[in-house]
């Protein structure tokens, strides 16, 4: 292994870290936008620019000229005021626990986006390949489990630090949140992973364009949506996007957060960014629960005509059709985003022990459920008839 | 490039292990034993065992670390730490980790798995790791678990089911 491979790998990382983390102002704009738009409200509409004079205006300078893109630029102000608001740290504060709890917060979720796969390999020429996926790990699914569950402690150790009571419960609503939505996570991908016959995110999404015999009596064409699991899997796709609501700490379930009762829950001691890499944290998160939702439910990066555009021989149509596979999937992605929004300002929130109840009462025994009838029926997901998939094939010769 | 990522987390490890027991305050004991957790299946990840260090991450950060964090902090007063005779139960600690450091050397120096570290590079037995591949490792798991290993692995199951029943029986309020 040279420094070639680690100086490649380094910058693969710090594209996906640096996409993401520039997404992230963005869907806070879109969160004020969409949350304004459900409760017939404008929502921020000042910070904005279109050209010199408006320019101008954004900055208070002139008033009555015409807004185009009225309040895109408000991500910016946003992202300014936390960078140069001032960072206070309680005096009661447990210091080293404080200052690292929002790390904690921040790297779980990217790190999840290490192993989801964006794009089918790029063959740039003979024996170039160009991976759209930072590490094809064999464990895939149960790394991103692995990082997971490493998110709650940095609500748990900043509720803590803070030495605060409203924090304080917080953190530990956090943690009793985790390990209850955890368990009823993980029997859903265990369906998956049966029906899959693999634990690799990448094997998932080829598999999902395989085509072939779908719930065992239905004949379909894997370049058409029918393979994607939303299909096969329909009750595991509802619960997962259940716990992945659950997971992110997003209303109905985001009791750790709870304003109303808790003022901020775990992050009222936090100011400046400490704070903005714990909200960051929670919208990292939710992309990676999209990013996971789509790829093992919505067939990743494929779209209908994938396969018809991948036969070309030329190089230019293949990029063209991984370009169009990766904004499918960011769109995938970000579909979930917006429902979690949608949901967010639609939904009251949970009381505590309805809370438990629905996790440990309605999700749990339905994905056992899902799970046994998964292994009962032996129902694999969509592939052609008679033909397991080859083990010994690489991705790229089995995607094709 | 690869030794030195070794050595880092071995650093690490190591450095964390030791808060756990030194640290004075129970929280920071809980924060470095995560970072130990970590550090543990960063070793295995050395090993190409990436099954069992994602099981490693899963059970005990995902599981066993979130309980004891629980027990914490529905506990106020043990946060601080006050136990007397402190240095005697380090010393204790001490000589326990000792021993079976000295147990776990004589045993890989005897044992032929120990032959990859003895060669003076200690990240050949990174590369000896290699030479088995990772999915059959991950396939073959399985394949034990559910062939030659099926009893003791439900027995096991037995056992868990017999300490989770007696956890219930002890924390269940008397009802009559």
């Amino acid at each position: 292994m040279g420094w070639e491979l680690y100086v490649l790998k380094a910058v693969a990382v710090l594209l996906i870290f640096g996409g993401v983390l520039s997404v992230v102002p963005f869907l806070v704009f879109f969160e004020r936008k969409i949350s304004a738009f459900i409760q017939d409200r404008v929502g921020p509409n000042r910070v904005g620019l279109a050209g010199p004079d408006s320019l101008l205006e954004a900055f208070g300078f002139r008033k009555g000229t015409r807004r185009v893109l009225g309040g895109w630029l408000q991500p910016l102000a946003d992202v300014i005021k936390l960078f140069t608001k001032e960072a206070l740290i309680p005096a009661h504060a447990d210091r080293p626990l404080y200052l690292l709890a929002p790390l904690f917060a921040v790297l779980p979720p990217l790190l999840a986006f290490v192993v989801i796969p964006v794009g089918q390999d790029i063959v740039v020429s003979s024996g170039v390949l160009v991976k759209l996926q930072v590490a094809d790990l064999h464990v895939g699914i149960l790394f991103v489990l692995a990082v997971a569950s490493l998110s709650a402690y940095g609500l748990a150790f900043g509720g803590w630090a803070s030495n605060s009571k409203f924090p304080l419960l917080g953190g530990v609503r956090a943690m009793a949140q985790m390990v209850s939505y955890e368990v009823g996570m993980v029997l859903v991908i265990l369906a998956l992973v049966m029906s899959y016959d693999s634990v690799s995110l990448r094997d998932m999404v080829s598999r999902q364009a395989a085509g072939g015999t779908l719930l065992g009596i239905w004949d379909c064409d894997g370049d058409w949506i029918w393979g994607w699991g939303l299909f096969h899997q329909p009750l595991a796709f509802v619960l997962f996007a259940i716990c992945a609501l659950a997971e992110n700490n997003r209303l109905p379930f985001d009791l750790p957060e709870c304003e109303s009762e808790l003022v901020g829950g775990y992050h009222t001691e936090y100011s400046s960014m400490g704070f903005g890499m714990f909200f960051q944290g929670e919208y990292i998160a939710m992309m990676a629960m999209g990013g996971l939702l789509a790829t093992m439910f919505l067939g990743g990066w494929h779209y209908p005509g994938y396969a018809w555009l991948n036969a070309s021989d030329s190089l230019l149509v293949h990029l063209l059709a991984a370009l169009i596979g990766l904004a499918v999937f960011g769109v995938k992605m970000l579909g979930f985003v917006f429902f979690a929004m949608w949901v967010r300002w639609t939904l009251p929130r949970f009381r505590w022990d309805q809370l438990m109840r629905v996790g440990w009462k309605g999700i749990i025994p339905l994905a056992l459920a899902n799970l046994v009838l998964t292994a009962a029926l032996n129902l694999p997901a969509p592939a052609p008839a008679h033909e397991k998939p080859d083990r010994n094939l690489t991705a790229v010769t089995r995607d094709r | 490039m690869a030794t030195l990522i070794f050595w880092l987390v071995v650093l690490v490890t190591v450095a964390s292990a030791i808060a756990v027991v030194t640290a004075r305050n129970i929280l920071h004991a809980a924060f470095s034993l995560c970072l130990t957790f970590l550090g543990v299946a960063a070793t295995y990840i050395f090993l190409h065992a990436d099954f069992v260090a994602a099981v490693q991450l899963i059970v005990y950060v995902g599981g066993i670390l979130v309980l004891i964090m629980f027990a914490i902090m529905f506990s106020s007063n043990v946060v601080e730490d006050t136990a007397e005779g402190r240095r005697g139960l380090l010393a204790l600690g001490a000589g326990a980790a000792g021993m079976a450091a000295v147990f776990a050397a004589v045993l890989l120096l005897t044992s032929r798995l120990a032959e990859p570290l003895k060669t003076a590079n200690p990240c050949a037995n990174v590369a000896y790791a290699a030479t088995v591949s990772v999915e059959a490792g991950q396939t073959g798991i399985g394949h034990c678990l559910m062939g030659p290993y099926l009893l003791p692995f439900e027995v096991v199951s037995v056992l868990l089911l017999a300490a989770l029943i007696g956890a219930v029986v002890i924390v269940r309020k008397e009802v009559r």
